[in-house]
């Protein structure tokens, strides 16, 4: 599934909000951040500061951080939901 | 009272950001940023902060003045004043003797060297000289609460006396309980001055209570490694284990701490666990001496959540969110 149709099929859950927040405590957590470049990071801050990650493109970069720095989670992440990559 | 937390500038700047926005959204009083030459600098981190939040108080330090020279803390704080104005704390302390021998410095004489850098800093800060060439030839924007961190009787005894506020670093309930009637004694007894009251704990909110611990043994071993000797014969720390931790912490070897490090000994030190139990070790603590907590690092291992559990658990136990 590519990313833009992730974020329509995410938006449609009920527990939308929730998988939100569960990738942002990923990118919060991974010792893995050496992977995110730190203007990224920034970008993410800018998002989160203005209630915007469940938005398209808060969500696609939340996506997109996320399964760089823990693939594996990424995908743990969205099964818990309900959802594949 | 009021309730703040600790962020240990070890994460990137944006997770910081991220956390100290999700503290201001809370309703916390206050973010503390702790320093220790090997994370980034809480001076940088400070100021960064300062101009990425509007509301929430910015606690700088605690500093200590072997590494960092009284007209320096106070040109830091001044600066970060005129950014953030009325939302600067700075706060003094004697540094913890593992990471100051690391520098290459020795403690000596730390309740004369703080009772200095405080005078020093609260004289500039007014806009007036502790010396002829010693000055600040800018002015701070409202004022910049100077505290003094402590842990010791006599250090506490000196914290009360000269502070605008303390800080009191123990979870430790008898400890506790004897470090408050210390400070407020010796604020009573110095013109009865007003002084601020803030304890600060290490916390860490997780609902497995086992994860909780884990994540805080590193924090409570380097509290414990500056604790009073008596106090730590008090809590039947073994010198052998003392040793050990110290070697660990010094060589930064977390992992090794998380081994040597006893559960109990954990949860002596610190307030580790999920929100409930977190919430009834609360109401043990002697809140009606303290203006404030601070929950130091690291919070937990989901920092962003467990800032959200406390905050559940204050309004179980008061009624009301952090700002109370």
């Amino acid at each position: 599934m590519g990313q833009k149709d992730l974020y329509s099929a995410a938006r449609r859950r009920p527990d939308f909000t929730e998988l939100v927040e569960d990738l942002l405590d990923v990118v919060l957590t991974t010792y893995s951040h050496h992977l995110i470049d730190p203007a990224e990071g920034e970008s993410l801050a800018d998002l989160y500061e203005r209630g915007a990650l469940g938005e398209r493109e808060g969500f696609e970069l939340l996506c997109d951080l996320v399964r760089r720095t823990e693939p594996q989670k990424f995908l743990e992440v969205l099964r818990r939901h309900g959802l594949e990559a | 009272m009021r309730f703040s937390v600790e962020l240990v500038p070890k994460e990137p700047f944006w997770r910081l950001r991220v956390y100290a926005i999700t503290a201001e959204r809370l309703g916390y009083s206050a973010v503390w940023l702790s320093e220790h030459f090997f994370n980034r600098s809480s001076v940088v981190t400070s100021t960064y902060l300062a101009l990425r939040t509007r509301t929430i108080s910015i606690g700088l330090g605690v500093l200590n003045p072997y590494a960092f020279n009284p007209l320096t803390m106070a040109q830091f704080a001044a600066s970060l004043a005129e950014l953030a104005p009325g939302r600067i704390m700075l706060s003094i302390g004697a540094g913890d003797p593992v990471t100051l021998s690391a520098m290459g410095y020795e403690q000596r004489e730390p309740l004369r060297r703080v009772e200095e850098a405080v005078r020093t800093v609260r004289t500039l800060l007014a806009g007036d000289r502790p010396s002829v060439s010693a000055r600040l030839d800018f002015r701070p924007q409202g004022p910049v609460p100077v505290y003094v961190a402590a842990q010791g009787m006599k250090m506490l005894e000196l914290a009360g006396r000269i502070g605008d506020g303390v800080l009191v670093n123990s979870a430790n309930l008898p400890f506790l309980e004897e470090s408050l009637k210390v400070v407020r004694r010796s604020a009573s007894s110095s013109g009865g001055k007003r002084v601020d009251v803030e304890v600060e704990v290490l916390t860490s909110v997780h609902e497995e209570r086992a994860k909780a611990v884990k994540t805080v043994k590193p924090y409570v071993a380097v509290v414990l490694l500056g604790l009073p000797g008596s106090w730590r014969e008090r809590l039947g720390v073994r010198e052998e284990l003392l040793a050990d931790l110290r070697e660990a912490v010094s060589r930064g070897e977390w992992l090794r701490v998380h081994e040597l490090m006893p559960d109990d000994l954990a949860l002596s030190l610190s307030l580790a666990g999920s929100g409930v139990d977190v919430a009834r070790a609360l109401s043990e603590l002697p809140l009606e001496m303290m203006d404030g907590l601070v929950f130091g690092g690291p919070l937990g291992p989901y920092p962003r959540r467990a800032m959200l559990e406390l905050r559940r658990s204050l309004s179980e136990l008061f009624g009301k969110g952090p700002r109370g």
